[in-house]
């Protein structure tokens, strides 16, 4: 049981509050959704309940924020660690051992639980979580979506009576986020376990809320039953999209009680077909041909015998799930790993052999951290870095920023922008270079609706300007909106390769959430239902 | 294997390094550690050896150039006699270049070798046992301390991992990769890295319960623990001083480090008890600890009479043959954990 009461809080050196005058409270045993855009105060929030801020941020607190009758005030975090447990976005930064078993441990070593049962709860959780088969394993050996398991492991373990998550599922395939939240639900469920879990991919998570809360602005704050609340915004899936479009009363939140309405839409629909993708025009020749590469990792396979060729203004998603080798494949295209067999070309060349402009005018990847990308202190001056090396005009980087994403404070730190402006950034970079291949890791993590909106805007343009586009995704809905084709990667192998709109309408595990409710249907997107219908 | 194990066997090594000045001495020490850590290292700690290695033939780089630059009045055999500028500064006069004598190189690539075996050694313990495995090890009473270090110590992968990215980083923005000023550029990105993730950790090791307060039944730590324990510190850190100054002599440090020690472990154990925290699967002390400890002390024991500020080994001992059969046996011994203990695991 959390109770904010009357709560204002400002970060150090900030003049507006972070959220000002909120209350809300959290029932025991729910599983409560925390939604808003980026920057309405969302993560504040979330570090608010259980102390993180203010003890390890600074900054300034009015009102109370009290969890099991315990102040924040009074008690830091390291005092409410066996009440709450914390998931953060990204895993690596929370990871205080080396190995898997002793990271399950640490929180439960801290509150001096005898080892006996320490040893029993390690393994049941790690049962719960389907990692036990990787209990010796180095975490530094795991993949994404397994480190992810790992911390909720981690935080679970010691018997907490909340777990906070942030995005738990944006860094997993979809197999992986639904088994992650079918453990949450059992929590809940079996253990009495309250769950506060920020997300901005609502698709699958919905299903499994009990309540939500909105942070639309950081003096606004509602909470109360899904529906309710979700009626009220437009961070909304798919299939509230289309639900209210429809007309369907009540609205929709998942798949299943879509379907219910979707027979009179299917009949309408069922004369016409979904729009042919567009893209790949005219376009003679391929800008990528991957030809039987294999890379190897010491003894593990990462990619073998895999064949791809991508032509201009083509979009191919590559999907597949943790570990299968697509960030390989694309550090493979960018040239940063050789391959250890095979040929790969961009442009007729070896990408591996290319440096400096030649690189960059040809192949650009925006890495899974934007982040990583950026090195300069000042987004101004990554900007003109930017333009030097790319041999531009001064202001040539920052007009293809404002281009993606208008107002960007230039004296702001990279760090203090928002995922959507990171990446945006970070995305400029690459544009300054005016590459004819642009790849994309995971672009989807950390943005909402809208700024995910504005992406599939971008990709969309890009396409348009016969760029080949290739991106690693684990977002079923990204893919059904800019995709013209779909490679699907299973333990380095190619699994499937076709236009976009088959493979996702028929694979169970990749369909959007529309293909689900209007199947066998071949519809992906709420856009194209509403361009057939309004025609 | 036990991490402390090899954190004593490094710093044995490392302090055997700082009392002796002769080359072979300090190469012997260096070689060892690097052939143990060829043998049982697992494979990202010998990609963060190669880092201290780098960093130690920099070391070496640095201080001969130095001596080049600004060569200190030795005599003795020209090796070169290179232009000389003498600047005034004030009522004194700075000289560079000038005549470079045997003598000032061989001084000062000594020096440089016994800083760069020193960094080898810690080196060598942190790519054999990643420094958040020592967490688990420290006494409950010192876990705050220790954690500090450890944090430190931790800087060290993650940033050759930084490095690694921001490498990655520049080359894909087109951005040269060689070079002064590019690697200037990576470090201070990587450095910016490697902060950011320590300030996360500590956040995420408070969000676990690190650093909770005793409750009542278990109550803070009485003071006269408090006081032995400084008092075991101080001896600690004398004992560890005179083993780095020569003219101490080595029966006084070692019984300073011992009495320490013991005293150290008492009370540590005696405020452990007050402590609440417990050990998941301790690392256990059997005998390849035994053997790791057993094989520092032995080399120590051997070069420790035959080292010292004169420098020659040969000239300590009747016989410059026996000279080298002692440090033959001192590298030997030193480097044998290699063999001796059992390999790291596989399948990570």
């Amino acid at each position: 049981m959390i109770t904010v009461d009357e709560v204002t809080f400002t970060y150090p050196g900030c003049a507006s509050p972070a959220l000002a005058q909120v209350s809300l409270t959290i029932e025991p045993a729910d599983v409560t959704l925390l939604i808003g855009a980026t920057g309405s105060g969302k993560s504040t929030l979330l570090r608010l309940l259980n102390g993180h801020a203010p003890h390890l941020t600074g900054g300034h607190l009015v009102g109370s924020v009290r969890v099991h009758g315990r102040d924040t005030r009074t008690h830091p975090p390291r005092d409410l660690a066996d009440l709450i447990g914390v998931v953060p976005q990204d895993p690596r930064t929370c990871f205080v051992t080396d190995r898997l078993e002793d990271e399950c441990a640490y929180a439960m070593e801290q509150q001096g639980i005898p080892p006996a049962t320490m040893r029993r709860r390690v393994a049941e959780v790690l049962d719960l979580l389907s990692l036990t088969e990787l209990r010796h394993r180095r975490l530094s050996t795991l993949s994404g979506g397994q480190r992810q398991r790992v911390a909720i492991a981690a935080a679970l373990t010691s018997g907490p009576r909340i777990l906070l998550l942030d995005e738990p599922t944006s860094a997993l395939d979809p197999g992986a986020a639904e088994e992650v939240l079918a453990a949450i639900r059992r929590l809940t469920d079996d253990l009495g376990i309250t769950v506060v879990i920020a997300e901005h991919r609502l698709e699958r998570v919905l299903g499994y809320a009990d309540a939500v809360i909105a942070v639309d602005s950081p003096h606004r704050l509602r909470a109360g039953p899904t529906a309710h609340v979700l009626a009220d915004t437009d961070l909304v899936p798919p299939v509230v999209h289309l639900g209210r479009w429809a007309g369907w009363q009540p609205p929709p939140l998942t798949v299943r009680e879509a379907r219910r309405h979707a027979a009179g839409l299917a009949e309408r629909l069922a004369d016409s077909a979904p729009p042919a993708p567009t893209g790949a025009a005219g376009a003679s020749g391929e800008a990528v041909t991957v030809d039987r590469v294999g890379v190897r990792y010491g003894t593990t396979t990462a990619l073998r015998g895999v064949t791809l060729g991508i032509r201009p203004g083509e979009v191919v998603a590559l999907m597949g799930r943790n570990g299968s080798g697509k960030t390989t494949l694309l550090s493979a295209v960018v040239g940063l790993r050789r391959p250890d067999e095979g040929t790969l070309s961009v442009a007729g060349l070896d990408p591996a052999r290319l440096r400096g402009r030649a690189l960059i005018s040809r192949v650009g990847l925006v890495p899974q951290e934007p982040a990583d990308l950026l090195i300069a202190g000042t987004v101004e001056r990554e900007c003109a870095l930017s333009d030097v090396d790319a041999q531009r005009p001064p202001g040539h980087t920052r007009a293809l920023l404002d281009s993606l994403t208008p107002g960007i404070n230039p004296t702001s730190h990279p760090r203090d922008l928002s995922e959507g402006q990171r990446l945006c950034c970070a995305l400029a970079v690459i544009l300054a270079g005016d590459p004819a291949v642009i790849l994309l890791d995971e672009p989807t993590r950390g943005l909402d609706y809208r700024a995910k909106a504005r992406l599939v805007a971008i990709l969309r343009r890009l396409a348009a300007e016969n760029r080949a586009i290739l991106l690693a995704t684990h977002d079923v809905e990204l893919a059904a909106e800019v995709a013209t084709r779909l490679v699907i990667l299973a333990d380095g192998e190619v699994l499937a390769d076709g236009p976009a709109a088959d493979v996702l309408a028929s694979s169970p595990m990749f369909a959007p959430q529309v293909a689900k409710v209007l199947a066998p249907l071949p519809w992906l997107t709420v856009t194209q239902v509403q361009m057939a219908l309004d025609a | 294997m036990h991490p402390l194990a090899w954190w004593a066997w490094a710093l044995i090594l490392a302090a055997l390094a700082i009392r002796s000045s002769t080359l072979p001495v300090l190469l012997a020490l260096a070689a060892a550690a690097a052939i143990v850590v060829h043998h049982r290292a697992p494979p990202q700690g010998r990609a963060t050896f190669t880092v201290f290695l780098r960093l130690g033939v920099v070391i070496v780089a640095i201080r001969l150039g130095l001596t080049i630059a600004f060569a200190p009045g030795f005599t003795g055999q020209v090796l070169a006699d290179l232009p000389m500028l003498t600047l005034p500064l004030g009522d004194a006069a700075l000289r560079i270049g000038g005549d470079l004598h045997l003598p000032a190189m061989l001084s000062a690539l000594t020096d440089g070798v016994r800083i760069a075996t020193i960094v080898v050694c810690v080196g060598a313990a942190n790519a054999l046992c990643e420094p958040t495995r020592l967490l688990r090890t420290a006494p409950a009473a010192l876990y705050e301390a220790g954690v500090a270090v450890i944090v430190g110590l931790t800087f060290a992968p993650a940033l050759a991992g930084d490095l690694g990215r921001v490498h990655a980083a520049q080359r894909l923005r087109g951005r040269p990769t060689r070079g002064i000023a590019a690697f200037g550029r990576t470090l201070v990105a990587a450095l910016d890295g490697a902060m950011d993730r320590a300030i996360g950790l500590a956040g995420a090791m408070a969000a676990r319960g690190y650093g909770r307060r005793p409750s009542a039944a278990h109550p803070a730590p009485h003071r006269a623990q408090t006081a032995a324990l400084l008092t075991a510190l101080i001896a600690l850190a004398l004992g560890a001083y005179g083993m780095t100054d020569v003219h101490v002599p080595a029966s006084v440090s070692i019984g300073l480090i011992a009495g320490g020690a013991v005293l150290a472990g008492a009370v540590l154990g005696w405020a452990g008890r007050a402590q609440q925290r417990t050990r998941y699967r301790a690392d256990p002390w059997r005998a390849p600890e035994w053997l790791v400890l057993g094989c520092a002390l032995t080399a120590s024991l051997l070069l420790l009479p035959v080292v010292g500020p004169t420098g020659d080994i040969a000239t300590r001992l009747p016989w410059p043959i026996a000279g080298w059969l002692v440090l033959a046996c001192a590298g030997l011994s030193a480097a044998l954990p290699a063999w001796l203990t059992p390999a790291p695991p596989v399948a990570s």
